[in-house]
């Protein structure tokens, strides 16, 4: 992986992230790397021009997109990881998230949490949009769909994981799973998640 | 101006999310916060040294997950979300290792702005301390007593043996005096 002609790449990427999305992913990293991992995740991202400092991160501020796009493919590079790897670690993010914590108030009801996904959406990015698109219980899922993100193909692994952990807190099964239906990386409009439970 | 106080805003936010994180971590004892389908959202650092499992690794889990009673937590979740009420509850925690804990449970339950449920918190109090005290003041107080019956028993047979013994003296004396009485009478009618 060629991280300098990335780090490139996304430097066009305008949106912002709040901190948390960087923070929860940082502890999943910490767990399975070690304090030394993260600090060598953080060496490798200011050596390509992003200056930041993990301690001083503030769970509610807004940090570039594109420094969490990159904090990945550094996660991959120095460690091996796959694709399965940041999958997981976006799994594991709404456990540490303090904004889930918050927000848990909408979890009344699968339901009213998928009609919160793009409340949720607003929270956590300062541009794209979350449509909340299909909820239907006979048929046992929930579409939702991503759009005005462009950004990198990793985000699509980002959000199956991210987006699978918010279902499992809400829905009252434990086999849940999660599909990519539709991707702006391989010409759609916009991307689509579908989650389905039994 | 507007930027301005979104800023202030969201350095609030941030200082409000650090208190609670201290907070929470600080207290010696567990507090989770569980979702109305009984999942865990999250919980604080004293999860681990009563379950050896990580906070992270607790949320996610089942709150009857943890517990020997399941059925037991079922109930306890149906009545709070119905009645809504603080419950006390001796319960006996599961640990990653698979050692019981016995722990008082209490729960809280949790409503929206709108009035609806939204799932409780639930803290826990380890009385495995407490429990052995327990036992041991029983134990102490069943060999007291069963040394104190022992005593009662031999006072009794004390009581019995020194009673008995009296009673023959004075069945004796009675006799002696009888015996000295038809003596004498004897001796009157010979003289």
């Amino acid at each position: 992986m060629d991280l300098e002609k990335k780090a490139k790449e996304l430097k066009k990427i305008k949106g912002n992230i709040r901190g948390e999305g960087i923070l929860a992913d940082l502890e999943y990293a910490r767990l399975k790397k070690g304090e030394k991992g993260v600090r060598a995740v953080e060496k490798k991202l200011n050596e390509l021009v992003y200056k930041i400092k993990f301690d001083q991160i503030k769970s509610m501020s807004w940090y570039p997109a594109r420094i969490d796009i990159i904090k990945n493919y550094i996660l991959m590079d120095l460690f091996n990881w796959t694709k399965k790897d940041i999958f997981n670690m976006a799994n594991f993010s709404p456990k540490a998230s303090f904004l889930v914590k918050v927000l848990v108030k909408y979890f009344v009801s699968a339901k009213k949490s998928f009609e919160q996904g793009p409340k949720y959406w607003r929270q956590q990015f300062d541009f794209g949009e979350l449509q909340a698109y299909e909820y239907n219980d006979k048929k046992k899922r929930m579409i939702f769909r991503i759009k005005e993100y462009k950004t990198d193909p990793i985000m699509c692994t980002v959000f199956s994981g991210y987006f699978l952990r918010l279902a499992q807190f809400v829905l009252k099964s434990k086999k849940v799973s999660i599909k990519e239906t539709k991707c702006v990386y391989k010409g759609d409009p916009f991307c689509e998640q579908t989650i389905y439970w039994e | 101006m507007v930027d301005e106080k979104r800023k202030r805003i969201e350095e609030d936010l941030d200082d409000l999310e650090s208190y609670i994180k201290e907070f929470s971590d600080f207290l010696p004892l567990a507090v989770l916060t569980v979702s109305p389908l009984g999942m865990i959202i999250s919980a604080n650092k004293a999860i681990q040294e009563l379950t050896g499992y990580l906070c992270f690794e607790s949320v996610g889990l089942y709150l009857s997950d943890l517990f020997l009673e399941k059925e037991k937590i079922k109930e306890i979740e149906k009545k709070i979300e119905k009645e809504g009420s603080f419950l006390n509850q001796e319960l006996t925690l599961i640990g990653k290792d698979e050692k019981r804990v016995p722990v008082n449970v209490f729960v809280s339950s949790r409503n929206n702005r709108q009035g609806e449920y939204v799932g409780f918190f639930t803290a826990l109090i380890n009385i495995s301390e407490i429990k052995t005290l327990q036992q041991n003041l029983e134990e102490k107080v069943k060999a007291r007593t069963r040394e104190l019956e022992q005593r009662i028993d031999e006072l009794e047979r004390f009581h019995d043996l020194t009673v008995g013994r009296e009673l023959k003296m004075l069945e004796l004396k009675k006799e002696i005096k009888r015996l000295k009485n038809a003596d004498q009478t004897r001796s009157q009618k010979n003289s």
